[in-house]
Parts: structure tokens; sequence; C-alpha cells
């Protein structure tokens, strides 16, 4: 443990042959063995993936002279001067993070008419918040209640005004007006004592132009959707715009770190063409464009992942949302209100001992459970996103509990204190002290329980849900596949394409989102301790 | 800070105060409510799964069903013996804590008694991602990747195989013990290390001498969570291991019987867990003997998990070393 009483070290050459030096050598490599052999047999999966094995020597040779060689310099060159480094590490962030948002927002304004989100946001999100921001000092319960009433009145009006609905613009018109109009209005508040300050008369209306231009003239010029355009232009490009904006205007000095994905895309085009005029073999890849776009398919060229990927992201999102209600609430009653003492003080101690042997019964039980009161007792059909997403979220809440309960504890008590001596109530303490604390230790945790219900398998089979859908689902009664399920289902297959390559590339995929979302809880926690 | 201007605009009036109080004990009960939840989980777990259980042993008697050695649910003449299924968790549980337990153990003595700061801060995080890998990926690599390797070795083994499942659960199990026992290796005080050290131990004599029997509770804990894990776990064996419940056959040196390893680790076999698979792919409709005995086996998984997980926690409460 302590270097200074590390003894061996003076023992000389003959140590290498000592119990000690071999044990600790036993131990290091028993540490990383389990590591090593999941990397390799992801790296195989990738392999398969990516159709490897159709690549020719000369193809790899291509590959490194062309593209990696030219990549390690600039990596060498960034590593020289670390501002070039930082400018290059956030525009990849930036471009890598736009694209999974536009991705992702895509696919949620699949499952949900943005036509119906932007009446919500009209009606009911915006009149809501303003009230809230308005009487949230009020002494009176009934001011109090306006916000309440605006929600009921909102959804009345959305559900009056639905027929309306089929005379509205194109979805990406809507989109300009969901996102573009904000988002300028946020550069212009956010550039206030920024070097683009003098310039954001010009600069603010940058997304309205850039998203209005891609809808009209660059999707159809593209054969692409317009809403596509609309989206990426608005997440990908115009980040990146800005983002070049103010590192030219402002750092002289890291502005080279602004030609990675130039030189990237150059990269690219030289490889290719110089791939092609040697004439090598390249990798016939299962995972593209049309692998996550398209449905299941007998033909291995033509099977996708959509319809299991997009009823993945359903589900996982309903979990969150039930997970965090419930989780967040009995985290609260266990940490802030659970008497230790008495009768009472026995029941809390029997609902923790129960949370965490609920953490340990296995996910199949689960399931059983799903199957037995939301099927058969209740009488929900077998296999749709209700029934799946309920069902997860009782396999998840045991594990959102116990994190929420770390991150309630962590916050100091001095600071509840505080609260108390000012004159606050419990209620208003926990609200206004405890819970802007604990909130992204708590999101963390969530988005790491989400994450487990993204892989899980067994409890969706046990409540009937089909390990092949055709169609991505767009109602929460619809039947649903998930990933995990249509891995499941391609493990099985008769064709060796599609047992091998096509379900190694849905394991690449399924694990790509599941990557991805540790990715956004890692980053949520990092910059909470930061922030501390 | 979230602290608003609520605390400094208070009204004393006890109209204020009365409202207040009321929203302050709505607030509390929804919270107690929620908290009620989990309880109310578990009874229904219990619940639902004894009310078909018993609807299951009451055709069928439950001596034969712990005793019979045949499990052909689906297709007749059926039998619900759930001994198959019994040795099928057991070789899988046993092969996989084969491989975790002593990898996992020195894993923990690295991470807590070698491993410097930052070699502990890159090891961790890696060693919890093979927990988070999905089950079904798992099972994939046993299937397509994990069993061809092994032909090389064993040319006789069959596609679907307990060992390369085992092997899979095995690694997947190895951070929830490496975890649990580097927490308990870390609870030794250092003043235990530095006495070894002066009475002229080497870091080995310390490790295995003083540190590890110092954690072993907490060790064992760790054992016993993760073999319940193992016995719990579905998708690798469902995806691996095949659909034959089989008990093999005994073999004899001479007239002493015994089972030979090749018989059920290089042959296909099915878990309790594996066997609620098929049964729910094949057959939900409801009240058939099939479906009741889903619940028959998901109620006795259920206990002994829950048994093993009780174990592990009233180890760790009553044998904890206070420093």
């Amino acid at each position: 443990m302590n270097n200074s009483l590390n003894i061996e070290k003076k023992k000389g050459v003959f140590s290498l042959f000592s119990r000690d030096v071999l044990f600790q050598h036993l131990a290091f490599i028993s540490s990383i063995i389990g590591i090593v052999s999941l990397t390799l047999l992801l790296f195989t999966a990738l392999f398969n993936a990516l159709g490897l094995k159709h690549a020719d020597i000369l193809w790899y040779i291509c590959f490194i002279l062309t593209i990696l060689i030219p990549l390690a310099f600039f990596t060498l060159y960034c590593t020289k001067n670390p501002e070039v480094g930082q400018v290059a590490t956030r525009v990849f962030g930036i471009l890598f993070g736009g694209i999974l948002l536009g991705s992702f927002l895509f696919l949620i304004f699949l499952i949900f008419d943005p036509k119906i989100a932007l009446n919500y946001l009209i009606f009911i999100i915006l009149p809501t918040f303003l009230t809230w921001h308005k009487f949230r000092y009020s002494k009176s319960l009934y001011l109090k209640f306006i916000p309440l009433s605006t929600i009921i009145i909102g959804f009345i009006i959305t559900l009056l005004i639905k027929p309306l609905t089929t005379i509205y613009p194109e979805d990406w018109i809507l989109f300009v007006f969901l996102f573009a109009f904000p988002f300028a209005i946020f550069i212009w508040t956010q550039s206030k004592n920024t070097p683009i300050e003098s310039y954001r008369i010009i600069v603010s209306p940058i997304p309205v132009f850039l998203s209005i231009t891609a809808g009209l003239f660059l999707a159809p010029l593209l054969n692409i959707s317009p809403e596509i355009g609309v989206l990426y232009v608005l997440f990908v490009v115009t980040p990146a715009i800005l983002y070049a904006i103010l590192i030219l205007v402002s750092n002289k000095k890291g502005s080279m770190g602004l030609l990675l994905p130039i030189l990237f895309i150059a990269l690219i085009l030289v490889s290719r063409m110089i791939i092609d005029s040697v004439g090598a073999s390249v990798p016939l890849p299962w995972i593209d464009l049309q692998f996550i776009t398209s449905s299941p398919s007998r033909f291995p060229e033509n099977a996708g992942i959509f319809p299991a990927l997009v009823g993945s992201i359903f589900i996982v999102l309903l979990v969150g949302i039930f997970a965090l209600i419930f989780g967040i609430g009995a985290a609260l009653y266990l940490e802030e209100y659970a008497p230790v003492n008495g009768a009472a003080g026995f029941l809390t101690r029997i609902i923790r001992i129960n949370i965490y042997n609920l953490a340990g019964v296995p996910s199949v039980v689960y399931g059983l459970l799903g199957l037995a009161v939301f099927i058969n007792l209740i009488g929900y059909g077998f296999g749709t996103v209700f029934v799946a997403s309920m069902t997860l979220s009782l396999l998840i809440l045991p594990i959102v509990i116990i994190s929420s309960q770390e991150s309630i504890r962590a916050v100091p008590e001095s600071l509840r204190l505080a609260s108390y001596g000012l004159g606050a109530t419990k209620w208003q303490t926990i609200r206004n002290v405890v819970l802007p604390q604990a909130l992204s230790g708590i999101l963390t945790g969530t988005i790491l329980s989400m994450s487990r219900a993204l892989g899980e398998t067994a409890p969706l089979l046990m409540i009937g849900v089909p390990t092949t859908v055709f169609k991505a689902p767009a109602e929460i009664t619809d039947k649903v596949s998930a990933m995990p399920l249509q891995v499941f289902n391609w493990a099985f297959s008769a064709k060796p394409d599609l047992r091998g390559g096509v379900a190694a590339a849905g394991i690449i995929i399924l694990l790509f989102v599941l990557l991805s979302m540790n990715a956004i809880a890692i980053l949520l926690r990092n910059k909470y301790q930061t922030e501390k | 800070m979230g602290i608003s201007n609520d605390s400094f605009t208070h009204d004393s009036t006890s109209y204020y105060s009365t409202v207040q109080k009321n929203i302050e004990s709505i607030y509390a009960k929804i919270s107690f409510s929620l908290a009620i939840l989990t309880i109310l989980i578990t009874i229904g777990i219990i619940y639902f799964l004894f009310e078909d259980a018993i609807v299951f042993f009451s055709n069928y008697s439950l001596i034969q069903f712990l005793t019979s050695s045949n499990w052909s649910p689906v297709i007749p003449p059926k039998s619900y013996g759930i001994l198959p299924l019994f040795f099928g968790t057991l070789v899988v549980t046993i092969t996989a804590g084969l491989v975790a337990i002593p990898i996992g153990t020195l894993t923990a003595v690295y991470l807590s008694e070698y491993a410097t700061q930052r070699t502990r801060s890159i090891l961790k995080p890696l060693l919890e991602v093979l927990a988070g890998v999905p089950t079904v990926v798992y099972g994939f690599f046993a299937l397509a990747y994990v069993t061809p390797a092994l032909r090389i070795l064993f040319p006789t083994i069959s596609p679907f195989n307990a060992l390369s499942a085992s092997l899979m659960v095995g690694i997947m199990i190895i951070p929830m013990i490496s975890s649990i026992s580097e927490d308990a290796m870390s609870a030794v005080p250092n003043s235990l290390r530095s006495a070894g050290f002066g009475l002229g131990a080497t870091k080995f004599d310390v490790s295995t001498s003083i540190v590890i029997p110092a954690a072993l509770s907490g060790i064992f804990a760790s054992y016993i969570l993760a073999i319940s894990r193992a016995i719990g776990e579905t998708m690798i064996v469902t995806v691996a291991m095949g659909l034959h419940p089989t008990i093999p056959e005994l073999r004899y040196a001479g007239p002493i019987p015994y089972i030979h390893p090749a018989d059920f680790l290089l042959e296909s076999g099915q878990t309790m867990t594996a066997a609620m698979v098929q049964i729910a792919q094949s057959d939900l409709a409801g009240s058939s003997a099939a479906y009741n005995s889903l619940f028959a086996i998901g109620i006795t998984l259920f206990f002994i998990t829950l048994f093993m997980n009780a174990l592990s926690n009233m180890i760790t409460e009553r044998y904890r070393e206070i420093y």
C-alpha cells in the first residue's frame, strides 16, 4: 500500500523470481484478464460487423498509409501544441455530440408527432412556465394553483385544436420554429460579454438562416428528407460554425485545430481514390446507413435494426421517467423523512433491507411479475411499449433508489441547517436546497440504470415481447421489440450471414447506444464534481 | 444555491401556516407511499408467484417436482422434474465460480495492496464495464466466438455447451467479487499492515496472512452475491447452453461411480432460468400446466437468490470488524 514500506525494491535482480514478485504479477494479470478477453471478443465482433475479412492486404496498407499515419501526425502536432489539441477535441466533440443529438431528436419525432409537440409547447409548457415563474413566491394558495390550472386548460385546448394540425406547415418548418428561433435567442443572450458580442447581430440569426436554407434547397439537392437536413444543420453544422467563429475571433493560436474535420474528410476522399485506383478489395461492412434505417429482413443485405432501435429508445425513455418519479420519492422518504426509532423506525429498517434484497432478485423474476400483474391481472396486451417499460422500471427501481439515496446523503448537513435557520420548512428545504444539490447525482444514477434497462432481454421475453418487429412503435400500446431481442433473434438465425455479421452489427449498435448513455452520465458526474 | 425568497417572505398569519403545514404533510405522505411501493413489489412477487405455483402443485406433486429427473414441459409425455435444471444451474454456477473467485480475489488484492492510485483509477471503471455489457451480448460471444475457440482444445465439444456459457458468466461476475472484496480489504487499517512489515513480513505475507484474513467476511459476502447473480443469470445460458435438460449418466472406474466433467461441460444442458425463457417463448396463454410450472421455477429461483442475498447481508453485518 505505502511505497515507503516497499521492501522488495532493495533485493536486486533475483527478486524477479521471488514469491513476492510472482504473486504481484499474478495479481496484475488477474486484474486485466477479464478486460483483455472482453476486448478481444469485442474486436472480433467489430471485425465481423465491418466485414473486414473481405479486405485484402493492399487495402490495409492503403488505409494505414492514407488515414492512420496522417492522423497520427496530427495527434503528434496536437500534443506539441496543447491549444490546437484542445480546439480539435472540442470540434470533434461538438460534431459527434451534434450527430447524436440530431439523430436522437429525429427518432423522438418519429414517435411523437412534431405538430402535437408544437401545440404542447405553445399551449401547455410556455404558459405553465410563465405563470409558475410569476407566482412562485406568492403567498396565496390560490395563486399557487394557477400553473396547475394552466396545464389542464392547455391540455383541453390542445385536444380541441388537434384537428387543425392537418393544415399545419410541413414538419421541417415546425423544426425551424421549435429549435432555430429559440437557438437564435439563446445565442443572443449568451453572447453577452464574449468576444463575439460586437458581431451578435450577424451571428444570432445564423441558425434560422441555415436551417431554412437546408430545408428549402440543400435537402432536395442531396435527396434526403428535409427534417433530417434541418436537424443536422441545426445541431451539427451550426454549433461547429459558431465555435469556429468564436475561436477565430478570440484565439488565433488554437485555430489550427479547426482543420481536424476538414482534414478528416479530405483524408477519406483521398484514401478512397487511391484504393479505387490500385484496385484493392474493400471490406463489406454490415453496419451502414441502410442497416440503421431499415427493418429486419430475411435477406442479410437488406436487414436492419431500425424498429428495434426506436423500440429500445422509446422503452428506455419511459423507464427513466417512471423510475425517476418513484425513485426520488422513495429516496427522499428514506433519507429526509423516515423515522429511526420505534415501530415506524422498524418499518424503515424493513424498507431498507427490502430494497437491497430487491436489487438482487434475478431479472427474469421481474419478467414473471410483469406477466402476472400487467398482462394477466390488469389485462394489457402482450409485449406492448407500456408493459415493457413498466416491467423494466420495477427492475431498476431499487438501483435508482439506492443511488439517489447516496447523492441525497452527500448533501452537507450544514446546508440544511442553514435553510432551517432562515425559517424554511422541511419541504422548502428539500425543494430549494437538497434536491438542486443532489439532482445531478440522482440523474447520473438514473441514466446508468437506464443503460442497464437498455441491455435487458430476459424480462422482456417473459412478458411476450416479440424478438423481431417490422414496424417501429408509434404509440404506447403498440407491439415493440428491442435491440437485445433482435440480437437474440439473429443469433439463432438459419443464415450464416445473419447470425454472423448482421448479429455482430446489431451488437455494435447496441453497445454504441449503451456507451453513449454511460458517457452522458459520466460527463454529468464530472461537471458536478468540478462545480463542487 | 437554490434557496429562494420563500424563507424571507414567510408569513406568520395562521392561515398561511395551516396551508403550509398541509402542503408539508402531503409531500411527506407522497414520499412515504412511494417508499411503501417497494415493499408492495416484494409482496407482489411473492403473492403472484405463489398463486400460480400453488395451482401447479395442486395438479402435480411437490415431491415429484423435486425428485423426478425428467423435465419436459411442452413435449409429451409431459414431466416436470426440476433436478436436471437444478443440475444445469449448479454446473454453470460452480464453473463460473471457479473462474471468477480466484480472478476476482486476486484482482481485489492487486487493487487494494499493489496498484498505484493512477492504475486503480483506470482499472476500476474498466472492470465495471464487464458487469455492464448486456448479457445477451455475452451469450452471443459464447456461442459464436468462444465455442469455436474451445473446439481447438476439445474437438468433441457440442455447438451448445455449458463450458462456454460458464466462462462468460464467470467473466461477468468478476467485478462483483473484486469491487466488494476490495472495499473490505481497503477497510483494513494501515496499522495492521505496518505491524506486519515491522515484524519483517513481505508484501505477499502481509496480503495473504493479514489483509485477506482481516477482510474475510466481506470477501465471503462478495462470493455469495456473485454466485447468486450467476444463479439468476438468464440470457448467456439461454443463448449458449442449449435446450437439453439432462443429468449425465454415471461412469464407473471399477466399482466406483463418478461423473466425468466432459459429460456435462462439453454437452448441452439447461438451467432453471433458461427453462423459464423456453416456456415463455412457447406458451404464454395462461392456465396450462407448462405456464404454471414457470411460476414454480420462478418461486424456487426467487427464494434461492433471496436467501443468498440475505445471507451475504447478514455476514457483512455480523462479522464486520470494527477498527
